[in-house]
This record gives C-alpha cells, sequence and structure tokens, in this order.
C-alpha cells in the first residue's frame, strides 16, 4: 500500500514526472498524494525510533545487502541475499561502532541464516519489544530500519500459512472436468498415490469427502488442498450404482511445475524488484507492502509495537512475505539452530573491525572454500554431500539469475 | 465542486477586463491546488492510523465472502468478481467473462456454484453474471454498492480479489492504497497493487461499499485500474438484460462513450490551446464558443496543453454541462458547455 514514488519524497517539489500508466494523474494532487504517502511514514516514526535497536543492515564493503533482526541467539537475515559475501560481512552496533560477522547457522527452507553478535547486542533483541502479535487481516504494519525510519508500510493481505505444495493433501485422481452429473467422476488414478492404494477406479463417481456432498470437480480439488498430507478422509462414492464408503489417509502434493505462466510473471515485475529466493516457505504471512529487496530480514511490527515476524522476500507486484513470529520462536531455540553448511563459529568471533568504511577485506582472511566440503572427521556423508550439491547448485543460480538482470538492465 | 473564485466571478459579471483578470489569472490555478490539499487526508499521529486500521480491519470479514473467483470452464481461465445483492448477482470486468455463456464460481471458502452471464458493456470493461441455485430461496453473501462519482483523491480504498488465480488455502489477499486519478469513461486508478486474477473484483470505500470494479494495470505499481460502479448503474438494465456491446479502446481518452463537445482545437505559437473550428448545431456552438477562442480551463483545471484539454475533457460524462472558461481577446468568459457520447454525435 501507499507508495512513495510517484515523485520520490525527497524532490516533492521537482519537475513532474508522468508516471508510466497513469495519463489522468493531475500534477498539483500528485504533490498532495505524496505528501500523504510521506505523512503516514511521519506517523509511524515515532514508533520506528523506540524500535530501532531490534533492526541492523547488513553490509558488505559499506553497501547494504539486508536488514537483519537482533534475537537472544544472533542477528537473523535473509541468508540468500548476503550468501555470496558471507565472509566480508558486517554490520553497526547500536553504539555506531562497526562490527564483522559471520554465518552461524543457516534455516534453509526459510532461507534464514543467524549471523554472530556480541552479547551486548543480543541483550536488545526483540523480546524487549511489546512482545508477539497475532496478527489479523487488514492490520497495518511496517519494517522497522536501524536508522529510526521505518522501511515499508502495508496491511496483512493474507493470514500465515504454508507456501509448499507438498504440504498440501493429495489423493492421486484424475478427475472429469467434463462430467455435470452428481459429484465428481474420476477420470484416471495415479500408481502409487492413496487414491490407487485405496482401489478407486475410473469411472467410479465420488459423492461425499467427510460427509459434505461434492458439487463439482473443483471443489473437491479445493477441499483436498485444504487438508494437510497426512490427514484421514472418509469419502464415499458409487460404482455401478453402488454406494461405497471408505477411509483414506492423504498423502503428499507432488511439486508441479512452477504454473505461473509468461503474462503473470512478467506482470509479477511490474513496478518491483523481486527477490531471489521468493517461494516454498513452510510458512509465511503475505502483505501488501512493497519491500524492497535489501529490506529482508528486518523486522516487522504492528501499530503496537508488537512483533509479527521477519520479512523475508518480495515475491510480486502485489505481495510480500513475512516469517511469522511464532514460527520464528519456534525456529530460534537453541536445539533447532543447528548449523547445516556455515562453519560454526563462536559468537565472539564477531570481531571489532577497525577498517574504515569500504576497505577491501584481505584475502586471506576469507575462509578457503574447500574447509566448508570436510566433515571434521574428514569424511562426508552421502547426505551431506548431497545437501552440498543442492547448495551450490543454487548458489550457482543465483549468481546466474544476477548475471541476466544485470544484463537486462544493460540492454534497456 | 465550486471554488469561491468562480463565485466572484459571476458577481462582477461575467465579462472581465483585462486588467482586473491579471491577477485573478494567476491565483485561480493556485485555488484548485489548495482545494486538493484539503480533500486529501492526512495522517497526523499513529492514533489516526489506529482508527484507519480499525475501519479497514472491520470491513474484510464482511465483504470477503462475497469476493468470488470466476472460472472458465472452457479454458481454467480466472478472474474476480463480487456478488452485489442476496439474489446473487455477480458485478465482473467484461474481459473475464468474454465469449462465456457460464462461468464457475468459486467461494473463498473453496466451494463451487454455477453463474449465468447477463450483459455486458466492453467499452466500460463492465459486466453482470447471475449465481444459480437449485434453491430459489437462496441468500448470497454480498456486499453493498457505493458510488464512485463521489471518490476523492486521495480517499482510502481497499481491493480484494484471487490474485493470480484461485488458491484454496488462501484468502482473497487485502490491499489497501488510495484513489490517485479518476479517468475516462467513469474509470479511476488507485495505488492498491493488482495482478492477473484481480480483474473483476472489488475495490471497496471505507464504509464497505463496492465504488469499482479491477480492469487493468500500468507498468508503474501506481497504475491499477478500476472501472467505477456508477457506470455499472448508468446501463443496470441493459446490463441484466442481457445485451452485450462496446469494445475496450486502447487510447486511453478516446472511445464510443467518451464526451465530446464539437470543436476543432490547435496550439498558439505560446502554447494555448486555440478552437479552430465550432461544427454546426453541436454543444459548443450552442453555448457560443467561437473560433480563436483559447481554452483557458475545464472543470477548474488550467489547460495549458492539448494533452490536458483532452485529458479533463473526457473525465467528464457525456450528457452532464462542463464547466469551461474559454479567453477571448482580453476577456475571460465562463461557460457551461453541453457534451454528447462520441457515438452519439458522429453517427455513422
Amino acid at each position: 500500500m501507499i507508495f512513495l514514488g510517484l515523485s520520490l519524497v525527497g524532490s516533492l517539489h521537482a519537475q513532474f514526472q508522468p508516471v508510466d500508466g497513469l495519463p489522468f494523474l493531475r500534477e498539483h494532487e500528485s504533490e498532495q498524494l505524496d505528501k500523504q504517502a510521506l505523512s503516514f511514514y511521519q506517523a509511524i516514526q515515532p514508533l520506528a525510533e523506540s524500535l530501532k535497536h531490534t533492526s541492523v543492515g547488513i553490509e558488505h564493503r559499506g553497501r547494504r545487502l539486508a536488514l537483519g533482526t537482533v534475537t537472544s541467539v544472533g542477528v537473523v537475515s535473509k541468508w540468500s541475499e548476503v550468501m555470496r559475501y558471507r565472509d566480508t560481512l558486517t554490520y553497526r552496533l547500536p553504539t555506531g561502532e562497526r562490527v564483522r560477522t559471520r554465518p552461524i547457522g543457516v534455516i534453509e527452507e526459510f532461507d534464514l541464516v543467524i549471523l554472530s553478535a556480541p552479547e551486548e547486542l543480543k541483550s536488545l533483541d526483540i523480546s524487549s519489544s511489546k512482545g508477539m502479535g497475532d496478527a489479523q487481516i487488514g492490520e497495518f504494519l511496517f519494517v522497522a530500519g536501524p536508522g529510526g525510519e521505518a522501511h515499508s508500510l502495508g496491511v496483512v493481505s493474507v493470514a500465515p500459512r504454508s507456501l509448499r505444495e507438498s504440504d498440501k493433501a493429495y489423493l492421486g485422481v484424475v478427475m472429469d472436468m467434463q462430467y455435470a452429473g452428481e459429484g465428481v467422476r474420476i477420470r484416471g488414478v495415479q500408481e502409487g498415490t492413496t487414491a490407487a492404494k485405496a482401489d478407486l477406479r475410473a469411472n467410479d463417481i465420488v459423492l461425499e469427502i467427510n460427509g459434505e456432498p461434492l458439487k463439482g470437480a473443483l471443489e473437491m480439488g479445493n477441499i483436498l488442498q485444504q487438508m494437510k498430507a497426512g490427514s484421514e478422509v472418509t469419502i464415499r462414492y458409487q460404482r455401478l450404482q453402488q454406494e461405497q464408503e471408505i477411509n483414506l489417509t492423504l498423502g503428499g502434493r507432488p511439486q508441479f511445475q512452477d504454473q505461473a505462466q509468461g503474462r503473470i510473471q512478467k506482470m509479477q515485475k511490474m513496478g518491483a524488484t523481486l527477490s531471489k529466493v521468493r517461494s516454498d516457505f513452510p510458512n509465511a504471512m503475505q502483505s501488501d507492502m512493497p519491500l524492497d529487496p535489501e529490506d529482508c530480514g528486518g523486522p516487522v511490527y504492528n501499530l503496537e509495537g508488537e512483533f509479527l515476524g521477519i520479512a523475508i522476500a518480495r515475491a510480486s507486484r502485489t505481495k510480500s512475505y513475512i516469517i511469522p513470529a511464532d514460527e520464528l520462536a519456534e525456529l530460534l531455540t537453541p536445539q533447532e539452530t543447528t548449523p547445516s553448511i556455515a562453519e560454526e563459529v563462536e559468537p565472539d568471533a564477531a570481531n571489532e573491525l577497525n577498517e574504515e568504511e569500504g576497505l577491501p577485506i584481505a584475502k586471506a582472511e576469507i575462509e578457503p572454500e574447500r574447509a566448508q566440503l570436510v566433515d571434521p572427521e574428514g569424511l562426508v556423508s552421502p547426505e551431506k554431500l548431497h545437501k552440498l550439491i543442492e547448495q551450490k547448485r543454487k548458489e550457482l543460480m543465483l549468481l546466474e539469475q544476477e548475471l541476466i538482470e544485470q544484463q537486462g538492465r544493460l540492454n534497456h | 465542486m465550486n471554488l469561491p473564485i468562480y463565485l466572484q466571478f459571476k458577481q462582477t459579471s461575467l465579462l472581465i477586463g483585462c486588467l482586473s483578470i491579471a491577477t485573478t489569472l494567476s491565483t485561480s490555478p493556485l485555488s484548485a491546488q489548495q482545494s486538493a490539499q484539503d480533500t486529501i487526508p492526512k495522517i497526523s499521529n499513529t492514533d489516526t492510523l489506529k482508527t484507519l486500521q480499525n475501519s479497514v480491519t472491520e470491513i474484510i470479514p464482511k465483504v470477503m465472502p462475497a469476493t468470488v473467483c470466476i472460472v472458465s470452464p472452457r479454458t481454467g481461465a480466472s478472474g474476480s468478481g463480487v456478488i452485489v445483492d442476496p439474489k446473487g448477482l455477480i458485478l465482473t470486468a467484461s474481459h473475464v467473462i468474454e465469449g462465456e455463456e457460464e462461468v464457475t464460481v468459486l467461494f473463498p471458502d473453496g466451494r463451487q456454484q454455477t453463474a449465468k452471464i447477463l450483459g455486458a458493456n466492453f467499452t466500460k470493461d463492465a459486466a453482470m453474471a447471475q449465481l444459480v441455485s437449485e434453491d430459489a430461496e437462496k441468500l448470497w453473501p454480498y456486499a453493498p454498492l457505493g458510488s464512485s462519482d463521489d471518490l476523492n483523491i486521495g480517499e482510502f480504498v481497499i481491493a480484494l480479489g484471487h490474485s493470480e488465480g484461485f488458491d484454496p488455502v488462501r484468502t482473497p489477499p487485502v490491499r489497501f492504497g488510495r484513489i490517485v486519478s479518476m479517468n475516462a469513461t467513469r474509470f479511476l486508478s488507485s495505488d492498491c497493487a493488482l495482478i492477473g486474477g484481480d480483474s473483476g473484483g472489488p475495490l471497496f470505500n471505507l464504509k464497505g461499499e463496492v465504488v469499482a470494479i479491477h480492469s487493468s494495470i500500468g507498468r508503474s505499481a501506481m497504475a491499477n485500474n478500476h472501472a467505477g460502479v456508477d457506470g455499472f448503474k448508468e446501463d443496470w438494465e441493459e446490463l441484466k438484460s442481457g445485451k452485450i456491446w462496446g469494445s475496450l479502446s486502447m487510447h486511453p481518452f478516446v472511445n464510443s462513450e467518451s464526451p465530446v463537445v464539437g470543436f476543432e482545437i490547435s496550439t498558439t505559437q505560446s502554447g494555448e490551446v486555440i478552437v479552430v473550428r465550432v461544427i454546426q448545431g453541436g454543444p459548443a456552438e450552442q453555448a457560443g464558443i467561437q473560433n480563436g477562442d483559447i481554452i483557458w480551463e475545464v472543470g477548474n483545471e488550467r489547460i495549458e496543453s492539448n494533452h490536458t484539454l483532452l485529458k479533463e475533457l473526457s473525465r467528464h460524462q457525456p450528457g452532464k454541462p462542463i464547466e469551461m472558461v474559454i479567453k477571448r481577446g482580453d476577456v475571460l468568459l465562463e461557460l457551461a458547455v453541453n457534451s454528447l457520447k462520441r457515438s452519439d454525435f458522429y453517427k455513422p
């Protein structure tokens, strides 16, 4: 919501620039709209100021890559945005002092990294704010920045949910979309799925799921997807005029090809710069806040100053994702933070950095890449190797994407 | 809206000498600015924000059940729609139901129902459908209709819709924003970010009334275009009776329903917009506009180019008088000029 951008706030009185796609925008009204947008940010400013100690800017040579949220286990940030420079990351303490930081844990499925932090910073963690909020749809929220400013403003668009297809229940039938009679006719059954095990067959007509009569195929698909993988259901169906009832345990939905078609993909990027990693989070709240990728990792608050979660991705023109506070509380309990890839580094290793801002960090200090490939025993387990390959593949993909984006910019 | 400056115009007679005008001229655009300032609400502190937030969170549960997804049974393509009466009348965008006789309607809870397509006016991207039920007495969740003509620039609005298609584990995403411009043929733009799948979905005012239907987007994240419900109201009976007409123009200003006053214009060396031909029998002639007149203001907005003239004229509704200020020689004249639908003016 509320974009600051008709003409940027910094240049309120600058020459009126026509906005692409808004031929009817009047110049004097555009100025007023800018001031109105600014008034939102100004109204939130005192609250943002009181929460700035829970946010840090994660930098590489003076350039901000992401924001970080101060927690009792370290600074939590967005892994894919900082991964490339993981050996040369810094942030400033509230005192203004710049410190070096290193990954001490990664939670890959949420694209989160835990960065080392000195005790003095950890004591300023988010739990020192007004507690955790339970967000309501339509509630206003913002990302608090380290300078006491609100970074983006939005409303809760959708309550927290899993974005993973595999968390949705799956029966394993192909439904006949042309069938117009009562119930839903099965056209085919996929091998190895719940439906096959339960001996459902082509031409069976599903009449009820859990006692609820079905109006059509779309409805049946929706009801199944609303259930979690592993749920038990009772299905009433008709075969050769005989009605039967069976109890089944549903499987998980296979990962289908990304269904976003070309046109939607184009629209997703209109008026927005998207995060590189922006899908498949196991638990995320959706907001319309126009999050910039470099504001990901920052703490999200409501108007009461309650912590709602960590901004994790700008996913399209219309949506940004936030990892909810209660999910984080669970993820960050010490036993859950087993570092998967990154080298474990003692928190004290967050050495003070006595370099001038922007000074290149000596190459010798960068951890040799190989060090991460070897287990303490000198052996690499197949699982770990597999994970590492996955990790490297992901990194390569991100680099490629970045390269393509850069080239795209040059070509314009 | 009548500004005080125009009351003065009227009191001192229509003809004003050159010298006395000089000051009036420079203050008139300024007064328009002040009026905009007055009508655009600003946020002074977090309490104002919380009040605003509370009206948003109160409205959503009331209107969300009426925000439906519309799926083409032939192609599987989807858009959105909104139920506006308890008997199941749906408003949507014409491009969502183009070529369909019947569609599948999905409710936010995942349930499905069939709807019959009624009428459509493609010029306004407006369409109507009727939910079909075995139970004739069935009452549907609905959202009340408001007015789009009454919207102000900067007024807060809420957009709902089934973005990027129906998702059974997600309710239609809520977006909050403001009206940023009033456009031609009762279209309007807001900064509630829209995307494919939202088309046909509702835009609500802070009373929870449907004020517009999502239609299209521009490149800028600010450019989200909606068809105002007063355009639907104007065509209500025809839409309900199943009439299908019009065509969506690619030109933002000109279509068969945009207003025409009946003059041809050019630009003077100093950049003013000058009338070069008045079409006989047209509204401009009837209002007394003559060749050589300079178009000074339209609807209180100063006209600085052909582009602004076209833009300001096309925001008006045909059939309603447009307030214009004409400069003839050293004199400013205030006129009310009628307008006709382009399709009525240029009859084949």
